[in-house]
């Protein structure tokens, strides 16, 4: 009897092994999870900064449909309810959305993406996408807010202390009563002895600040706008919503070019700012952050920990909040049930947890359901409610106007090409390696910045002047195509005189910059030492426009520990010159200008 | 034989005629409908087709019956810009829409759809805004509705108003998209033309020129979403007041609160959103069809479903919700009332022909 129980409870989980439901079953697998054979898939690219919650968010989105629950509602899946399954890449906003834009109208071009989703920092990409493509690509009104991140300007606890203190002593007003913008920032500026005038002792004479590039950078772009919105103001204009009249009006580009006076040098991307602001306020006294950039570094998330806390600045001229969109790209590789899981995995995104993990990333909550809560405390420096004074999003194509004017307000540079062509540089192939990105650096450079050309072994020549590039720029191609090495190393004295020269030129109201191209191995005779270059270099640092010394080391025997020191000496880093990520590499030297 | 081997030769008989009956039972396909439904109503339907598919319910006493769901919003079904958006061969069996206007607007666009149900649940236009501005408004005794708002709209700034600073910022669902939208353009328009029948031609240039301070106070229409709570909760610098759908204003009240104390008033000529149910009629459709149609509107239509209505926020088809319901008795403290006149002043909406005069100015004009 024990056996026909036995044999009967068998049959029974046999049959019930043969209910032929849909239980999905995988068929290849990314981040452990497994693809249910019937998934619709579908792909998104999100802003950097989503990076932070979006991987986990995807994995355990995937791993519910795997599981075979809706991972919206907890339910199990329906009879007939397909599961889908996604997959995320981080790209800059701006250079996803002309990949995007190119998809449509240059498909043969190198940047070309097509996703279901594109996630980008702020609405207006969507919107730019739309007028450069000509066509409805994205439905605004349907793409939902994910994350809130007010633009800030993330500012030393004691400078906007100073500031303050001033203001209301001035102004006799009571402390809590005084706002702070773009204005109070120029002031600082124009005051003759700078931040000591606002209460900062031994302060800089001058006012250090630093954005991104508004071509790739959501920060930037709507820092850029924002900055033409003060100006305009502070050009008599009233209304609410800027447009091409106050773009196109050159007193409020004056305006503009004032305040980009204040940049010290740029760069493509917020990660790099994160590290260089942390350093403390000798090297930057702002920088434009997204406000959980901000909470990043106070939380100490930066490698170099911050000396006093950061806190955000919310310009009294107004700012913006990036919504971090779902925007579902209207196209002919997306199909209607992708589309709809795209609203899922939107629908998913906006759940109270998923939510609640994206708030602990230093991110305002979409739903508000979630009840803001850490890391928006006072000590890491953020407002804790949300009645900082926003801006209205001007018309896409006065975004893209002013996207336009960025090459004719930003601050103008004077770079000078410092090329080691000594002996040890014909080792190998490095000095061609430099011939090329020297030249590959050139293709991308603004024709009003003023480029000069000098190299060195055994002593220092100028080999081209500086001068606009537009002016000097064939000269410039053909004597870097016919340096030839020879001799010894003299590193040290080099960069001390061309430091030296550019110092002696008038502090004008360009970034003064060096790229050095060597293998950094100094066999120099007269004398000069690693300390008397990086000494040259920190010499300037009070100055209006301190001269930044980039290096780029050629070669696996280069001598590392003395690029570094230079680099230190004015806060850059030593980019390498391995021609394999030489493009990259002038893509962050090339966003310095 | 074995007495085990007989046990075994009839379980294997029984086994194959329980999973041979139950394959048959499997392989009888329900009959599947799909209802399309406005977003402001979504979540009450869907929840009501999953219990409805749940009950098993029986067309004809035998076949059973599958409701989908889609969300569409009215205008994407009848709009001139979006015609043939539903077919002969691909179009829902049901249509709830948020107005019955809509009906009206897509009979003239030739979509055959026939209401079956006057109206299922309502819910309508109300306006919210942060106290400390709306009682900058209403320091004179004025109502909070749409004379004082252009009033404020043409001022431009708060300070201008005896307030604090910055700008009067407004916001609306965008009208050319969401029928929560444009019922506040024809809100607007009752009111400035004084009337509830906007059907003898009362979109005019003047009343153009004075909605449009209200158009120009609105940030950015492509970021509100279409939920307009939920934006002003999350957006308390971007937006001083607004108007919208009731039932989004209840489910969204925690969000705003948080913001500040809140006010609700409903504007003196009430655009009332009906969700009525109309079934697609055309010669293909079955009789099955239009039962299983109709069964799905009565089934709305019962107790249990109107009482899940009230609790997403909705008001009844008939009625007003109990004062024990606890989205609106909570909303009281703030202007919402359990029962507010919507059955006299109801706004009837204009031909077909203004409509789309009036979402061309809009599309030109913002």
């Amino acid at each position: 009897m024990k056996r026909l129980f036995i044999l009967f409870t068998v049959m029974v989980l046999a049959l019930a092994a043969c209910d032929s439901g849909e239980s999905p079953s995988g068929v290849a697998s990314t981040n452990g999870v497994s693809i249910p054979s019937n998934a619709i898939q579908i792909d998104i690219v999100y802003a950097p900064e989503s990076d932070l919650y979006m991987p986990q968010t995807i994995e355990e989105f995937n791993r519910a449909y795997a599981n075979g629950t809706n991972p919206v509602t907890g339910a199990e899946l329906a009879s007939g309810e397909r599961p889908i399954y996604v997959t995320g890449v981080t790209g800059s906003s701006g250079t996803v959305m002309q990949g995007i834009v190119n998809a449509f109208i240059a498909p043969n071009n190198s940047n070309v993406v097509r996703p279901v989703i594109f996630q980008p920092s702020v609405s207006h990409w969507l919107a730019l996408a739309n007028f450069q493509s000509g066509r409805q690509v994205f439905d605004l009104s349907d793409a939902r807010a994910t994350a809130l991140a007010p633009v800030v300007m993330a500012i030393w606890e004691s400078r906007l202390n100073g500031i303050r203190e001033t203001v209301a002593e001035r102004d006799g007003i009571p402390l809590d009563q005084v706002e702070i913008g773009w204005e109070e920032l120029l002031e600082v500026l124009n005051s003759p002895n700078g931040w000591q005038d606002f209460g900062i002792p031994n302060g800089r004479r001058t006012v250090y600040y630093g954005h991104t590039d508004p071509f790739i950078s959501s920060t930037a772009l709507s820092t850029l706008i924002a900055e033409f919105y003060a100006a305009s103001r502070a050009n008599g204009f009233t209304g609410r919503e800027i447009g091409l009249d106050q773009v196109n009006d050159e007193a409020v580009q004056d305006g503009v070019r004032d305040i980009e006076q204040l940049i010290r040098h740029y760069s493509s991307r917020t990660t790099e700012f994160k590290e260089y602001i942390a350093q403390g306020p000798d090297y930057l006294d702002f920088v434009a952050l997204e406000e959980n950039d901000l909470i990043f570094i106070n939380l100490g998330r930066t490698e170099v920990q911050p000396p006093e806390p950061l806190v955000a600045l919310y310009p009294k001229e107004g700012t913006f909040v990036h919504e971090h969109p779902m925007g579902i790209v209207n196209a002919d590789w997306v199909t209607d049930e992708q589309r709809e899981a795209a609203r899922v995995f939107t629908d998913y995104v906006l759940t109270v947890p998923v939510q609640e993990r994206i708030m602990a990333e230093g991110f305002r909550p979409a739903n508000p359901a979630v009840t803001l809560g850490f890391p928006f405390v006072a000590q890491n420096g953020v407002a804790l409610d949300n009645s900082f004074l926003t801006l209205d999003v001007p018309t896409p194509d006065v975004i893209a106007s002013i996207q336009q004017s960025w090459s004719f307000v930003k601050k103008q540079a004077d770079i000078w090409l410092l090329i080691d062509v000594s002996g040890s540089m014909g080792e190998g192939s490095k000095l061609s390696q430099a011939r090329e990105a020297a030249l590959a650096f050139l293709d991308n450079m603004e024709p009003s910045n003023r480029v000069g050309l000098a190299v060195f072994s055994e002593d220092v020549r100028i080999v081209v002047d500086l001068d606009t590039y537009e002016t000097n720029q064939q000269q410039l191609r053909l004597q870097i195509g016919s340096l030839q090495p020879e001799g010894g190393t003299e590193l040290y004295g080099a960069v001390q005189e061309i430091v030296g020269t550019v110092t002696a030129s008038e502090d004008s109201d360009r970034i003064r910059a060096v790229v050095l191209l060597s293998d950094g191995e100094d066999t120099g005779n007269e004398g000069v030492t690693l300390n008397n270059a990086t000494q040259a270099i920190s010499a300037s640092r009070d100055a209006l426009n301190p001269v930044i010394v980039i290096p780029v080391a050629y070669g696996s025997n280069a001598d590392i520990n003395a690029l570094n020191a230079i680099a230190r000496s004015s806060n850059t880093r030593v980019q390498s010159g391995d021609p394999n990520n030489i493009s990259a590499v002038l893509d962050v030297i090339s966003s310095y200008f | 034989m074995k007495r085990g081997t007989i046990v075994l030769i009839i379980f294997a008989i029984i086994a194959a005629g329980v999973v041979g009956v139950s394959l048959f039972l499997q392989n009888q396909p329900p009959l599947e409908i799909t209802v399309a439904v406005d977003p402001l109503a979504e979540d009450w339907i869907r929840e009501s087709a999953d219990a409805f598919n749940a009950s098993d319910t029986l067309i004809n006493g035998t076949r059973r019956v599958q409701v989908n769901v889609i969300s569409t919003s009215d205008l994407d079904v009848w709009q001139n810009t979006r015609t043939n958006f539903w077919t002969a061969e691909n179009h829902p069996e049901l249509w709830i829409p948020a107005s019955s206007a809509s009906v009206t607007y897509a009979a003239r666009a030739n979509i055959p759809f026939n209401v079956v149900t006057e109206s299922t649940a309502r819910t309508p236009l109300l306006w919210g805004g942060y106290a400390n501005r709306v009682d900058l408004l209403t320091a004179d005794g004025e109502a909070f509705d749409w004379s004082q708002v252009v009033m404020a709209a043409e001022t431009e700034s708060w300070q201008a108003l005896g307030g604090g600073n910055g700008f009067v910022n407004l916001a609306f669902l965008l009208p050319d998209r969401t029928m929560g939208g444009l019922g506040v353009l024809l809100s607007a328009s009752a009111a400035y033309n004084d009337t509830v029948n906007l059907s003898g031609g009362v979109i005019s240039r003047d009343f153009y020129d004075w909605l449009t301070p209200v158009i120009d106070s609105v940030q950015n229409f492509n970021t509100i979403g279409n939920d307009i709570a939920q934006f002003m909760a999350r957006n308390r610098a971007s937006v001083d007041i607004a108007i919208g759908p009731e039932v989004q204003w209840l489910n969204g009240l925690d969000g705003i609160t948080r913001n500040g104390e809140v006010r609700f008033s409903y504007p003196e000529y009430a655009f009332v959103f009906d969700f009525p149910v109309a079934q697609w009629e055309d010669p293909a459709t079955t009789s099955e069809e239009l039962s299983a149609g109709q069964a799905f509107a009565n089934y709305l239509l019962d107790d249990a479903r109107q009482t899940r209505a009230i609790a997403h926020g909705l008001r009844p088809a008939v009625g007003a919700p109990p004062v024990t319901a606890s989205l609106f008795s909570t909303a009281e403290a703030y202007g919402v009332l359990i029962d507010p006149p919507l059955d006299t002043n109801v706004i009837q909406p204009p031909s077909a022909t203004d409509i789309q005069s009036l979402i061309q100015w809009f599309t030109t004009t913002q």
